[in-house]
């Protein structure tokens, strides 16, 4: 179980990812979700970020403990790891016109920095040990994810569908760019019926 | 007593950047809400060609004759504006001016740039009764200082065109409010004809925004029109046939785009902006020493060149020769290389997924 302290880090880790996936809602806007929809969104994606940290955590741990013999619970490596996304607490600055952009990018480096110091001061790794283990999990866990025969996506969609009752999400250029030509297509059939009343006449 | 005076200044200092970070946090919604269909319907493809053609069987029906323009001039105001309907004096006459020197041009100036819906700020909406009064009161000294805020909330309209994350849906929404005028101005429905589009200051960078959208919802050759525009780094250059920006040589407010957008610094070599301008399609003019805003600006019938000429007059100038220069037959319309240009320059949209 959880400490009381343990629940507090585990608490501000939720608000920081939910506060990063508001930032970014503009997808879910594009996709044109419904307000309902939209809150259970955010809910379904932060539980599917974090998710992600938590396998993070666990082939950090992984590599932690089959390269340099060190080994700790996975509690307190999945903290540690989640600690270092606090800065996305700021997230939803991220939808600042123009600036949040910066923002964000700013923002990943930053948590980038923090979880290598993290396991640096977790584990007393020496710097070039804290990037291996950290950059070896997160390959582990992008070859898990490229992996076609895991059906993942699908798994995914799947979990989006039932939660939030929308399981694909487009791109939203694609979305405004199918909308436009649309838009021509039947403002060219309009032209051609207008033509052919004018023929009529 | 001056401590009280430092604190009092700090809390009005702080709740200021508040509110204005506030303003800048929701100011991509009303774009987003439009398109998400929040704020009412969502937008229909199905409605702007029905309402088009509405207006022809309407204007068949009572025998109007039509003007048969050679260009569509679109102008878009600055971010001072309001709302379309309300312009300044100083841009009526220079209307009224470009108007005379192009009798075989249509101008439409009824669109207000800073909405998708064309919802003037004074219109029905959520503080429409605070940009009322703030509109209102605009000629006394503290409703002056009030105003900075509709320069702020248009300014951060202007960046959300400008954002790659939000400028497709905001600038999709203003490009289909100017087709619907252009259609009830009698724009052909089968398109071809050029359409210009003609900003001041912010209006710049709307006139840009919307060039992909009308040249693919429309068929039409775009052509821009900046006067002192801050023009961004907008991949939808990469659909401007030719683009004209006048910036007079004590207007230094254009700069503003040169510093904050990276796709308009000379490093970025493949940028849109940065290939257009290697392609040869935009001229930059010099009117003379005009300002940005208000007396000495390009639009001013008092103050004139050391010729004699009004500025208005120089504007209407240099304007009237631009448009006259844009062939009456279009260029062939090739989209799939300014649309290949546009998403190549679009930057990835954050991922939410895992």
């Amino acid at each position: 179980m959880l400490s009381h302290d343990q629940w507090i880090a585990f608490t501000i880790l939720v608000l920081s990812v939910a506060s990063l996936i508001i930032g970014n809602s503009v997808v879910l806007f594009a996709n044109r979700v419904s307000r309902n929809q939209f809150i259970r969104s955010i809910f379904a994606f932060t539980f599917l970020f974090i998710l992600s940290i938590f396998l993070w955590a666990l082939s950090i741990q992984f590599f932690a403990s089959s390269f340099f013999g060190q080994h700790k619970p996975i509690a307190d490596v999945f903290l540690l790891v989640g600690a270092s996304f606090t800065p996305f607490i700021f997230g939803f600055l991220i939808l600042l016109p123009h600036v949040g952009y910066y923002l964000y990018a700013l923002l990943r480096v930053w948590v980038t920095i923090n979880l290598v110091l993290n396991v640096m001061s977790a584990y007393h790794f020496r710097l070039w040990q804290a990037v291996l283990v950290t950059l070896l999990g997160w390959l582990l866990l992008e070859f898990i994810s490229s992996l076609s025969f895991l059906r993942l996506d699908d798994v995914k969609r799947w979990f989006l569908k039932i939660t939030t009752g929308k399981g694909e999400y487009k791109d939203p250029d694609d979305l405004v760019f199918e909308y436009v030509k649309m838009q021509r297509k039947l403002a060219v059939e309009a032209a051609g019926a207008t033509e052919e009343e004018g023929g009529h006449d | 007593m001056i401590d009280l005076a430092i604190t009092t200044a700090l809390a009005v200092a702080g709740l200021l950047a508040f509110l204005l970070i506030l303003m800048a946090l929701l100011s991509p919604l009303e774009a987003l809400s439009w398109w998400a269909g929040w704020s009412g319907h969502a937008p229909n493809p199905a409605e702007l060609s029905r309402e088009a053609l509405a207006e022809v069987e309407s204007q068949q029906r009572n025998g109007r004759p039509q003007k048969k323009a050679r260009y569509f001039l679109v102008y878009l105001t600055a971010i001072g504006g309001v709302s379309a309907d309300e312009i300044s004096y100083r841009e009526q006459v220079f209307l009224e001016k470009l108007q005379e020197a192009l009798p075989e041009a249509t101008i439409i100036s009824d669109v207000f740039p800073f909405s998708v819906t064309n919802n003037p700020l004074t219109g029905e909406r959520l503080f429409g009764w605070l940009w009322r009064t703030i509109h209102e009161r605009r000629k006394t000294i503290t409703g002056g200082m009030l105003a900075s805020f509709i320069f702020a909330r248009n300014l951060f309209n202007v960046a959300v065109s400008a954002d790659p994350r939000y400028g497709p849906i905001n600038n999709s929404g203003v490009a289909r409010e100017i087709s619907k005028s252009l259609y009830r101005n009698h724009y052909p429905l089968e398109g071809g004809v050029p359409i210009v589009t003609m900003g001041w200051s912010g209006g710049g960078q709307i006139a840009v925004g919307v060039a992909p959208f009308l040249d693919l919802g429309m068929e039409a050759p775009v052509y821009v029109i900046s006067i002192g525009g801050v023009l961004t780094d907008d991949p939808g250059i990469a659909f401007v046939k030719h683009l004209w920006h006048l910036q007079g040589h004590k207007d230094k407010f254009p700069m503003i785009g040169d510093i904050l957008f990276p796709g308009r610094w000379s490093v970025a070599r493949h940028s849109a902006w940065n290939k257009f301008k290697q392609a040869g399609k935009m001229t930059v003019i010099d009117p003379g020493p005009m300002i940005h805003t208000g007396k000495g600006d390009y639009f001013d019938p008092k103050t004139a060149l050391s010729n004699g000429q009004p500025h208005v007059e120089k504007t209407v100038e240099i304007i009237a020769e631009a448009v006259r220069s844009i062939p009456s037959t279009p260029p062939s319309v090739d989209i799939e290389k300014p649309l290949a240009q546009y998403d190549k320059e679009q930057k990835p949209h954050p991922d939410i997924d895992i």
